[in-house]
């Protein structure tokens, strides 16, 4: 029973700490905010990393946010975290990591200037004013939510509270506190009282009560803590929780403080993309882990909200938050939603513009409904245009689904956030130079976001099963070693690895993929974007071709190669299936020859016995 | 193609011809005729002259070689950036003020 009053005096504050970006709230603490207090204790949330951006720079804050190589976040609170331990008070990581350092300045020199300011002035001034200007006082426990580069941030702060409030319990939690993560952190490092490890929506209000009752910690499922001098782990809740159980998160002092802070205009419409939960696990990942994927296989089995509830969660935030952008934290859109959730976003004719990730086999109809219900943005993991190479990262996707989804995604006005990757063993030159070969003639379609070799990261099966993929080195990535002590085994405590991969090409092999990508992004950068469009009639097509500018040009079709070209329209197809549809008397030998063609002057892509048309059609919404 | 038109002589020609191989056809191949025969009736129509008329065979159906598609396919190309465009919306009314 939770009688009302009955934990009124006992407080938690949840933190978030640097770096996460400014321009959202924190579901983590939104979200257990809601269910603490749902059993009586009062909460309060804080998003300190806004103050943090404020002293040093809001852009600089979200560059540093945004930067993946060296740990830089982690670094600048190091020495806050452990004054006598930290291991690179004299800056060495700035030096011997210069070539992949984010760019907040124009020489290194200037550099390292701006992050020793930073690191030797900003940090400890921000945390004294952090300790001075919130009733801490008043807590009874503060927990962090700590994911990538937040650890430090909440080290530092934690070491301080203990120092001043040595009433308050610390309890920890998190991504950074899964599986052995957590007890190696919670023996190392001292500020950490208790560490959840795995979800926490059922564990840290039971360990709210526990706390607040004085009963044993040991009845609490999911828990890290020192006893005696030992690390202590109690098993984890045997059952996964499920998401219909979980309220919409509060964002209320997120608003609050970034208004305040003036991180946010104080305006009628807020254009803030609310994060909203409708699933966790992968349905995918449970049946083909992802090789590059670093998603924990415990957390791995899919569960997602009913259609109802997130409807009714959409219209609650929305009226409460004045914003109608959500995005979507699921690793993975349930299928369900297809036919559950989004005809009946149409249906109700709501304005929302949601962000999902997706699986890129998602058809022409598909992403028209996803349009009409209002997704408007996703990331549907394409990863590579080789087939082989996706193969080798068992993404159960073919090259030439994800080139449809970058079409018809293209044609709905929905915005694709998309990377290339590579360096899988078995992987070979061809690959990437039919890949090369190919992005000039997807130029009309939006480019990636980025393209390197895959990290390696825990969990992802490139780390579990390294027998298998021949690893001959495996070591934790170089910057974890300026930021934590000695007396942290990285091996336990790192997410990212540094490694050599037997099977896998050298750096060398990719620079056209560099090129072609570049050229790509810098394509889209022009006045006018690249563009490859058709229009039909029966049995007739136009294809106007200006994917590089200034260089247009119509191809005009009649008869059997027009229809031929709009059979691939819709969707990869077969040269066989289309002899079948379009009952043509033509060989299908004739009929690939004639894809051959088109192929050769970049009209259609070709991956197999399947091919696609690659012009949009020019007239928009149908 | 243009329309196949032809008199009741020449289908009548055609029939003799044509049943001078029944002797080689089994009964199935010889129902096949038949029904190809009786298909091909439901497409006749008759003209103003009192002639036969088949439809012509529809474009796209299948009746193109492989060279006049790769033919079509060489000379498909014209280049020339598209010119800007736009709808003129018709003015509808008086708009001279008066």
């Amino acid at each position: 029973m939770t009688p009302a009053g009955k934990y009124s005096s006992w407080h938690a504050v949840l933190v978030a700490m640097p770096f996460i970006e400014t321009r959202r709230p924190s579901i983590q603490i939104g979200l257990l905010k809601t269910l603490a207090a749902a059993r009586g204790f009062p909460v309060r949330t804080l998003h300190a990393n806004l103050d943090f951006a404020l002293r040093i720079d809001v852009d600089n804050y979200e560059l540093l946010c945004q930067h993946r190589g060296p740990m830089v976040g982690e670094w600048l609170f190091s020495v806050e975290a452990f004054p006598e331990a930290a291991p690179d008070p004299d800056a060495r990581m700035l030096d011997d990591l210069a070539d992949r350092l984010p760019r907040l300045g124009g020489s290194h020199q200037e550099l390292r200037e701006i992050l020793l300011r930073i690191r030797d002035v900003d940090v400890p001034a921000y945390l004294d004013v952090l300790l001075e200007s919130f009733p801490w006082q008043e807590a009874s426990v503060v927990g962090f939510s700590s994911t990538f580069q937040q650890n430090t941030a909440s080290f530092a702060l934690a070491r301080r509270l203990k120092r001043r409030y040595p009433h308050i319990v610390t309890v920890f939690g998190g991504a950074n506190f899964d599986d052995e993560m957590g007890p190696e952190l919670v023996r190392t490092i001292d500020c950490i009282d208790v560490a959840v490890i795995g979800e926490g929506d059922e564990t840290f209000p039971r360990l709210l009560a526990a706390l607040a009752d004085g009963t044993s910690l040991d009845a609490v499922p999911g828990l890290a803590r020192r006893v005696d001098g030992q690390v202590k782990v109690t098993p984890s809740a045997s059952v996964a929780v499920q998401l219909d159980g979980l309220p919409p998160p509060d964002y209320a002092e997120y608003f609050q403080h970034a208004e305040d802070l003036g991180i946010l205009p104080r305006v009628g419409y807020r254009n803030v993309a609310l994060p909203i939960e409708t699933a966790r696990g992968c349905w995918w990942g449970a049946k083909h882990h992802c090789t590059f994927c670093g998603l924990n296989r415990k957390a791995m089995p899919f569960r997602s909200k009913s259609p109802h509830l997130v409807l009714s969660e959409l219209e609650s935030q929305v009226k409460r938050y004045r914003t109608f952008r959500f995005e979507a934290v699921d690793n993975i859109m349930d299928t369900a939603y297809l036919t559950k959730l989004l005809p009946a976003l149409v249906e109700n004719e709501t304005g929302y513009e949601i962000f999902y990730e997706v699986k890129a086999n998602l058809s022409r109809a598909q992403l028209k409904l996803m349009a009409q219900a209002g997704v408007t943005h996703i990331q549907p993991g394409i990863e590579s245009l080789s087939s082989n190479v996706l193969r080798l990262m068992r993404k159960g996707v073919r090259a030439i689904q994800n080139v449809n989804l970058l079409r018809w995604a293209q044609y709905y006005d929905i915005h694709v956030d998309w990377n290339l990757l590579w360096g899988f063993p078995g992987e070979t030159e061809r690959d990437y130079s039919d890949q090369v070969a190919v992005m000039p003639h997807l130029f009309h379609l939006p480019p990636p976001s980025s393209a390197n070799r895959v990290w390696l990261e825990r969990f992802s099966p490139l780390f579990t099963e390294s027998d298998k993929f021949q690893l001959t080195r495996l070591v934790p990535e170089r910057s974890y070693r300026y930021v934590y002590p000695d007396a942290v085994d990285l091996e336990r405590v790192a997410y990212f690895f540094d490694y050599d991969l037997d099977g896998a090409l050298p750096d060398s092999a990719f620079a056209g993929m560099r090129q072609a990508t570049a050229d790509w992004c810098s394509a889209w950068r022009a006045s006018k974007p690249p563009v490859l469009k058709y229009w039909s009639a029966p049995h007739f097509i136009q294809v106007y071709d200006e994917r590089q500018p200034g260089q247009g040009g119509t191809y005009t079709f009649e008869g059997t190669l027009a229809d031929l070209y709009l059979a691939c329209s819709n969707r990869p197809t077969t040269a066989a299936a289309v002899r079948r549809e379009l009952g043509l008397l033509l060989p299908t030998e004739a009929i690939q020859e004639l894809f051959g063609a088109f192929q050769e002057r970049g009209l259609m892509f070709v991956d197999g016995q399947f091919v696609l048309a690659l012009a949009l059609p020019a007239v928009k919404a149908r | 193609m243009a329309n196949l038109t032809f008199t009741l002589k020449e289908i009548e020609d055609l029939a003799h011809k044509v049943s001078a191989l029944d002797q080689f056809l089994s009964k199935k191949e010889h129902e096949l005729l038949l029904a190809i025969f009786a298909s091909a009736a439901e497409q006749v129509t008759r003209n103003k002259a009192g002639r036969g008329v088949f439809p012509a065979p529809q474009q796209g159906a299948g009746s193109a070689t492989l060279e006049d598609l790769q033919q079509q396919l060489l000379k498909a190309y014209i280049p020339g950036n598209e010119p800007p465009h736009g709808i003129n919306a018709k003015i509808i009314g008086d708009v001279s003020g008066s």
